[in-house]
Formats: C-alpha cells, sequence, structure tokens
C-alpha cells in the first residue's frame, strides 16, 4: 500500500518536472521562432516605377507633382506657399541630429507601376506579394472593415466593406478625396497642422502625396478597424502621405496604420501628416506600429482636435526608423473632452527615437491620461519628448502622465523631457517618471522559478509593455510582441 | 520710434525642447545699470569657520559652467562690487550668517562667495538678503567646493524687495563622500532666479536641495538646477514647493543628468506647487537623462489647488477660509523652512509668507475678520 503511495508521489512529481520542461522549451522557442521574424519587413523588390521626380526639392518639382496629379489651382497654390514657407523656415535647435539628411539627395516623389484597384487580384504581382508577405490581404479578410495600401508616393489598393459605404462612411486614397469631396478636404487641409507650424510640416505641404482620408457620419458605429499600410520600396526617396480622419458627432472608428520598407544604404525620409477631426461625443482610437527601417529619418507630425465630450485614444509602438521625431498632438477644445495616449518606443542600436506626446487643455473639465514606456538596448537612444497645456479656459482639467523608461545596457540612452504649463488654478495634474533597468531581483524570482536569464529578461521586458499591447487588437498584439522578441533576440546580456 | 531692446534668456534648460511652449529659457528685459560703491555684508561666524573679505575676482575657474545667464556671470566674475571667502579646515566645523542689505545707496550688488570645505569637516552658511531700491538687483555667484566626507549646507532666505531682480549663480564641485545641501527661502524679490549647478564626479557624493517659494503680485520665481553625476553610488535629491497668488509665475526646470559609469546612482526630483489664484502660471520641466543604466532616476510633478478635504475639515473645526488656507500653505511649505537650522532665519521667513498671504488677503473684505480670529496672522 505504502510502495503505491510512493509510486504515485514519484510519478506526480516526474509528471510535474515534464510539465515545467515543456513549459520552458516552449518559452525558448518563443524566442527562437522570431529568429526569421525580421525578413518579414526588410525585404526588397527591384525598384520600378512609371514616373519620379528628380531628387531635390525645387519649386519645377513641385509643380511637376501637382500637374501629374491633376490638382485644383488652389492645392498647387497651397504646395508652393508651402515651399517658400520651407525655404524660409529654420531646421529646429532642439531634438536629434538631422544634420546628415541632404534633402537634395531625396526623391520627393516616385509613382509606382499600378493604378489604384480594389481587388488584390489586380494589383501587380511583385507589388502584390509585398503586401501579402506583409499580411495585409489575409488580416483584410479577417478583422478589417476596410484597407488602404500604399506602395512608395501612391495608394495601389482601396476597399471597404459595403455595409460601411451605405451607412455613408467614406474610406479612400486621398487623391479620390480630393476630386471628389473637395469642399471637404479644402475646409479641413492642413488647419490642424499648418506648414508654418515647423519645417517637415512645410515640407510636406509642398509635396505631399498618396494617404487615406476617412469620414464617419454623425452616429455611426464603425466596430471594425479600418487599416492603411504604408509601404516605402524606393531607396533615397521620401513618403508624404496625408491621413485625414472626420468623425462626426456621437461617431465612432478605430483606425490602423502600419508602415515599413527594406533597409538602403542611404536615407529615406518619412515626412506624412495626420489630421483628426473628432466631433462631439465621437471617439477615435488612431493605432499605429511603425517599423520604418533603419536608414529611415521619420519626422512624422500626428495632430486631432477633440469636440465636446469626445475621446482620441492614441496607441503608438516605435520600432523601427534611424531617427524619429513624432510627438501626437491632442487639441482638446470641446468641454468635457478626453485624451488617451499608450505608447511604447523601443530603440536598438543606431537608432534615435525622439517621441512622446502633446495635450493642449481648451476647454472645462477635459481630461488627458499619457501613458509611455520605452526601452534602449544595444546603444539605442529613447527619448521621450512630452507637453501638456492647461490653458485658462479649462476650468476643472485633469492631466496624468506617466513615462517610464528601461534600459538594457550600459550603452544605451534614456531621457525624459517633459514640459508641463499650468495656467488655471482649477486643475488637477500628476506627473511622474522613472529611468532604470531590469530590477536584478525580479530576474533572481524567475530564474528560481525554472526560467534562463534571457527568458526571465524578455518575459520582464513584455510585461512591461503589457498596457500598450492590450490597447491593441489580438493581431497586432501579437505583431508588436512579436517586434519585441525581434528586437531582444540576442541582446539580452 | 522705439527702440527695441534685446531680453536676456536667464535658467536655458541643459536639453531645450519644443520652442512654441517657451519653456526653454526665461526671458526679461535688460535691467539699467546702476553705480554701486564696494559692499561688505554683515557677518558674524562661530566654530572654526574662517571668512575673509576681498575685491576683484578670486573665483577658482569654473570650466563650462555659464550660469544663469552667461553675460550675468562674467560681471559677478569681473565686476564685483563685494567678495567673501569662507572656509574650514581638516576635521573642522563651523558656520558663517552673512547678510546682504540692498538700499538706494547699494542698489545693485554684484557679488562672490566663495565657500571651501576641507576634508571631513562641516561648515554651515545663512544667507539673508533683504532691502530694496528702485530697479535694485542682485547678482551673486555662489562657488563650494566640498574636501573628501566633508559636508557644507546653504541655508538662504531672499527677502528682497518688489523692485529687485535677484539672480544667483551657484555652482558646486562635491568631493567623495561629501555632501552638499541647500535650503533655500525664494520669497522676495519682482523676479528671484536661480540656477545651481552641482557636479557629482566622486564616488558617494551627495547633493540634496529644499526650497519653497510664495509668489504674489506678478512675481517671477525660476528655479533651475543640473546635476551631472558620474561618480558611483551618488545620491540627488531635489525638492522644490510652493504656491502662488494673484499673477504670479513659477518656472521649475530640473535636470539630474546620469552620466556613462556613475552606477548605483540614484536621483529623484519633485516640484510641488499649490494654486491659490486662476490667473498665475505653472511651468514644469524636469528632465531625466540618462546614459547609464545602472541608475534609479525619479521625478513627479503636481500642480492644483488646495484639496478640498483638507479645506472642508479645518474649516469644519472652526477656522474660516483664509485662515484654513494658510494653515494648509504653511504645512506644505513649512518642512522647507523648519530645515533652514535658524530660528532668525526661520522666524522672518515664515513672517514673510504669512505678510505675502494677508497682503492678497487685504485686497478683500475678509482681512479684519481673519486677523480677528487669528491675531498672530497680522
Amino acid at each position: 500500500m505504502a510502495d503505491n503511495k510512493e509510486k504515485l508521489v514519484d510519478q506526480e512529481k516526474e509528471k510535474l518536472v515534464e510539465q515545467k520542461e515543456e513549459k520552458i522549451a516552449e518559452e525558448r522557442q518563443k524566442i527562437d521562432t522570431f529568429a526569421d521574424f525580421g525578413n518579414m519587413y526588410n525585404f526588397k523588390k527591384d525598384f520600378t516605377y512609371s514616373y519620379k521626380t528628380d531628387a531635390g526639392l525645387t519649386e519645377d518639382i513641385v509643380r511637376e507633382i501637382s500637374e501629374k496629379k491633376h490638382e485644383p489651382k488652389w492645392m498647387l497654390d497651397f504646395r508652393l506657399k508651402s515651399l517658400d514657407i520651407f525655404n524660409h523656415m529654420e531646421y529646429p535647435d532642439w531634438g536629434p541630429d538631422i544634420s546628415e539628411l541632404d534633402m537634395d539627395n531625396i526623391v520627393t516623389y516616385v509613382r509606382p507601376n499600378a493604378q489604384m484597384k480594389a481587388d488584390w487580384n489586380d494589383v501587380p504581382d511583385d507589388i502584390k506579394d509585398t503586401f501579402d508577405r506583409l499580411g495585409i490581404p489575409e488580416a483584410e479578410k479577417t478583422s478589417l472593415a476596410g484597407v488602404g495600401a500604399q506602395y512608395d508616393s501612391e495608394v495601389v489598393y482601396h476597399s471597404i466593406q459595403d455595409e460601411l459605404v451605405q451607412q455613408g462612411v467614406v474610406y479612400t486614397d486621398f487623391d479620390t478625396a480630393l476630386e471628389k469631396y473637395e469642399d471637404i478636404v479644402k475646409a479641413h487641409f492642413m488647419k490642424l497642422v499648418p506648414p508654418t507650424d515647423h519645417k517637415f510640416a512645410a515640407l510636406h505641404g509642398a509635396v505631399w502625396s498618396g494617404g487615406s482620408f476617412v469620414y464617419v457620419p454623425a452616429g455611426v458605429d464603425v466596430s471594425i478597424p479600418l487599416q492603411s499600410y504604408f509601404r516605402l520600396n524606393a531607396p533615397g526617396a521620401g513618403q508624404f502621405e496625408h491621413t485625414m480622419i472626420i468623425v462626426e458627432k456621437g461617431a465612432k472608428v478605430h483606425f490602423i496604420e502600419g508602415c515599413s520598407a527594406p533597409k538602403y544604404n542611404i536615407a529615406n525620409l518619412h515626412a506624412g501628416c495626420v489630421e483628426l477631426f473628432i466631433g462631439d461625443d465621437a471617439s477615435l482610437t488612431y493605432s499605429t506600429i511603425e517599423n520604418w527601417s533603419k536608414n529611415m529619418y521619420n519626422l512624422n507630425t500626428k495632430r486631432a482636435i477633440v469636440g465636446k465630450n469626445g475621446t482620441i485614444n492614441w496607441v503608438t509602438g516605435s520600432f523601427g526608423s534611424h531617427t524619429s521625431c513624432l510627438y501626437p498632438m491632442s487639441i482638446l477644445q470641446g468641454e468635457g473632452a478626453h485624451c488617451e495616449f499608450t505608447g511604447v518606443t523601443f530603440a536598438g542600436k543606431g537608432q534615435y527615437l525622439d517621441t512622446g506626446s502633446k495635450v493642449v487643455h481648451n476647454a472645462p473639465n477635459t481630461t488627458s491620461n499619457i501613458n509611455s514606456k520605452s526601452i534602449s538596448k544595444s546603444g539605442g537612444v529613447c527619448i521621450y519628448r512630452g507637453s501638456v497645456v492647461i490653458n485658462p479656459p479649462a476650468d476643472g482639467a485633469k492631466a496624468n502622465v506617466s513615462c517610464e523608461s528601461l534600459m538594457l545596457d550600459e550603452q544605451s540612452q534614456s531621457d525624459t523631457i517633459p514640459a508641463i504649463v499650468v495656467k488655471n488654478d482649477n486643475i488637477d495634474l500628476g506627473h511622474e517618471a522613472s529611468i532604470g533597468r531590469i530590477s536584478d531581483e525580479a530576474i533572481f524570482y524567475l530564474m528560481s522559478r525554472g526560467l534562463s536569464e534571457d527568458e526571465a529578461r524578455a518575459m520582464l521586458v513584455r510585461g512591461f509593455v503589457e498596457p500598450v499591447s492590450k490597447a491593441l487588437p489580438l493581431e497586432y498584439a501579437v505583431e508588436m510582441n512579436n517586434l519585441i522578441n525581434l528586437e531582444l533576440k540576442g541582446s539580452l546580456k | 520710434m522705439a527702440v527695441k531692446t534685446e531680453k536676456i534668456q536667464y535658467n536655458q534648460l541643459p536639453r531645450p525642447t519644443f520652442r512654441w511652449m517657451k519653456v526653454n529659457h526665461l526671458e526679461l528685459d535688460p535691467l539699467k545699470a546702476q553705480a554701486a560703491p564696494a559692499y561688505t555684508p554683515e557677518e558674524r561666524h562661530d566654530g572654526d569657520a574662517a571668512v575673509i573679505f576681498y575685491e576683484g575676482n578670486q573665483m577658482p575657474g569654473l570650466g563650462d559652467f555659464q550660469g544663469s545667464n552667461a553675460e550675468e556671470l562674467q560681471k559677478a566674475l569681473n565686476q564685483a562690487n563685494s567678495g567673501c571667502a569662507v572656509s574650514v579646515g581638516e576635521n573642522q566645523k563651523g558656520s558663517v550668517h552673512l547678510k546682504y542689505s540692498l538700499s538706494e545707496a547699494m542698489p545693485q550688488l554684484t557679488a562672490q562667495l566663495k565657500i571651501e570645505a576641507a576634508a571631513h569637516s562641516d561648515l554651515t552658511v545663512y544667507l539673508e538678503f533683504d532691502g530694496s531700491a528702485d530697479d535694485g538687483s542682485v547678482n551673486f555667484l555662489t562657488y563650494v567646493k566640498t574636501g573628501e566626507g566633508a559636508h557644507v549646507k546653504v541655508s538662504k532666505v531672499q527677502l528682497n524687495g518688489e523692485n529687485v531682480r535677484h539672480v544667483e549663480h551657484r555652482y558646486g564641485d562635491a568631493g567623495k563622500e561629501s555632501t552638499i545641501d541647500y535650503v533655500s527661502a525664494e520669497l522676495g524679490g519682482k523676479a528671484a532666479i536661480v540656477y545651481y549647478k552641482t557636479d557629482l564626479m566622486h564616488d558617494e557624493s551627495n547633493f540634496n536641495s529644499q526650497a519653497m517659494y510664495l509668489g504674489h503680485d506678478d512675481q517671477v520665481v525660476d528655479f533651475s538646477y543640473w546635476v551631472p553625476t558620474q561618480g558611483v553610488k551618488t545620491n540627488t535629491d531635489i525638492l522644490t514647493t510652493g504656491a502662488l497668488l494673484d499673477t504670479s509665475k513659477k518656472f521649475f526646470r530640473g535636470t539630474i543628468d546620469f552620466l556613462r559609469g556613475g552606477k548605483k546612482a540614484v536621483g529623484s526630483e519633485s516640484d510641488t506647487c499649490i494654486l491659490l489664484s486662476p490667473k498665475v502660471h505653472s511651468i514644469s520641466v524636469p528632465l531625466l537623462l540618462c546614459k547609464e543604466d545602472d541608475v534609479v532616476g525619479n521625478h513627479a510633478s503636481s500642480a492644483g489647488q488646495i484639496d478640498k478635504d483638507k479645506l472642508f475639515y479645518l474649516m469644519s473645526r472652526g477656522f474660516n477660509e483664509t485662515g484654513a488656507q494658510l494653515i494648509i500653505v504653511e504645512s506644505n511649505i513649512r518642512p522647507v523652512i523648519d530645515a533652514l537650522g535658524d530660528k532668525d532665519l526661520e522666524n522672518k521667513a515664515l513672517q514673510a509668507v504669512r505678510e505675502k498671504m494677508q497682503f492678497c488677503r487685504k485686497k478683500g473684505d475678509c482681512h479684519a475678520k481673519c486677523t480677528q480670529r487669528f491675531p498672530h496672522l497680522d
């Protein structure tokens, strides 16, 4: 009897050990699986095009782009005015060093060998293959209500579910919007981000091309996300897409933006512009997984204006680029408007990612909550640069900012540069930030439970960014975790 | 046609940020230059402290220290009308009281104060600034050098008049296992501008700063800190707390700069501001710069009105609103005042706080009731 009992206990023990080993093997495999994950983004196609401008930025080039796109005169005038502003404006005297970015070497417009289609089968094979490898058509089938795909300077595919069209939702490429909805575009185009805002906003105003236009009528709830994907294949080129989203009163939408490019030995430039107009009681979630190649200067501008009781919800994951300057801004213009920002930035070798968030409270009882995480490794530089401004009309405003930075080694750098301006006494503001490395105690604890040091560190990093992955739809959370695993692979001490 | 005068920029942020926010520095009109005679402050000292007054420049090289404004710093170095050197020898202990008073006869003070503490010594310097003059100014350079294991504490109460611009450039160089402590009550001046840089390049060196302020009328209070740390196991602790009345403005720019090699460093900075009027401005820019992974850095910043629950509690115990507000503001800044370490200075600071709170209240009709109920506030 006693022998049987001992035997059972032994069997139970063996079973537990087996389970534990299986679990460890599973964790190891999770990390190893992503060995080739980088190839998903870093693959090149032959550089073919139907038309491209010369490198550099001149009035002739700006006129050429406008002419090729058959734009109305006001848009050409706008481009020329922006060019003039660009030529007279100084580069920012703060932020990363962008002296190696030479505009004379950047090709501002590359039209791919394809017209815009609404069926993937009509898209040329090499371009379709690019988006297949990025998983876009598959995602469209399973989890998206509409897709836009831009290749270099132009959109090559756009679709939207019929049901949404019947409800009056518009999701189209920006050239079509300019043609079909000219009045709306004219009333909103670069009104939130004027070309005078900064030098790269002026550049965008001069040479913008491609991008998406979304219009959600009052009261419509677009329950399944829309996604635009931007792929830059041309070496030495710039991508300057313009995204405009107008969400009318009481409407709701989730927009996902993805971007990537293969790596070249010359600098590429991304200076897109996103303008979001969110009406009263409306809600917009804007999610971005940015994985530009490590030769990219990502100098993008995003801004939202939010009406009464409206909500803007930013979710961003920044992994790619050589240099990034990206600070999505929320202007809380209506009473009770709310902003939520959840972001993670991961800088590896040779990367200088200067990211953050800006919020301006302009109305009573507006609220904002900023939650930023950053990780730097292998000499990468992560900067959190943020701002909160509470203006005199914002009686009863509440703002909370939290930024946490994790450094994975002693070659990296991580800075937090927040600025807070309060001009009203009836407010409540809290800000906190911390910098440090993974706690030795936490690693020791996990290792005492059977994980290797690498596995323990990877697990802690995934836990660190969990608030961001939780805010994303499942498929994108998985993509983000894959990117993190890829970044971590081989870099952990 | 009016001649456009170039503004003076004070307290430049070591790592500038967005220009549109106008937080990278403080800009003020230049001051009218006035003749000022040579000046010697009131002085008394205890223990082993030695005090020498001098003319000209006796400051050591300050490296790349730019002070609050490079030109003003050069004036303090080359055109000082007051110079003072305070020192203690190895294993000695002492304290010094210095009082600098402005007057119409001495409207502009441009001064140097050199504080040197040899190894394992302990030195406390009490600084008091008062007096006023039309277009008065204080341009004060303080240099603090601590030897191994030494401790220097500088306690300052600034009560200059309402027409005075008070600017202090303070540079500290902390030796191994030494500590530099600053306790400051910035209560006077039309503009109170302080710029502190302390290098923690040696192992286990420490820098602590506690500062309080109470802004009123259109006063500007501007605190700027920059602490580069490269020694092992250094410790930095910056605390700024205060309240703003009327249309006053407060700037806090704190930078803890963890340099590579400064392992096991700990640094924290905190800025708390009570907003007592709808037209005040509170600006906070707390930076953590980090090139070393084996450190712990934190910062926190908060701004808001007096906690309504606290106010309600005190009023339910019989205090009127003004009295309750004063108690809460006092409780917030009292730890800094208590840390000054000199009863006379503490009382002066406390008295100034109460006067300023009442200065505001006198504009309303509650003052008589308030002082009747709480005669000690008058």
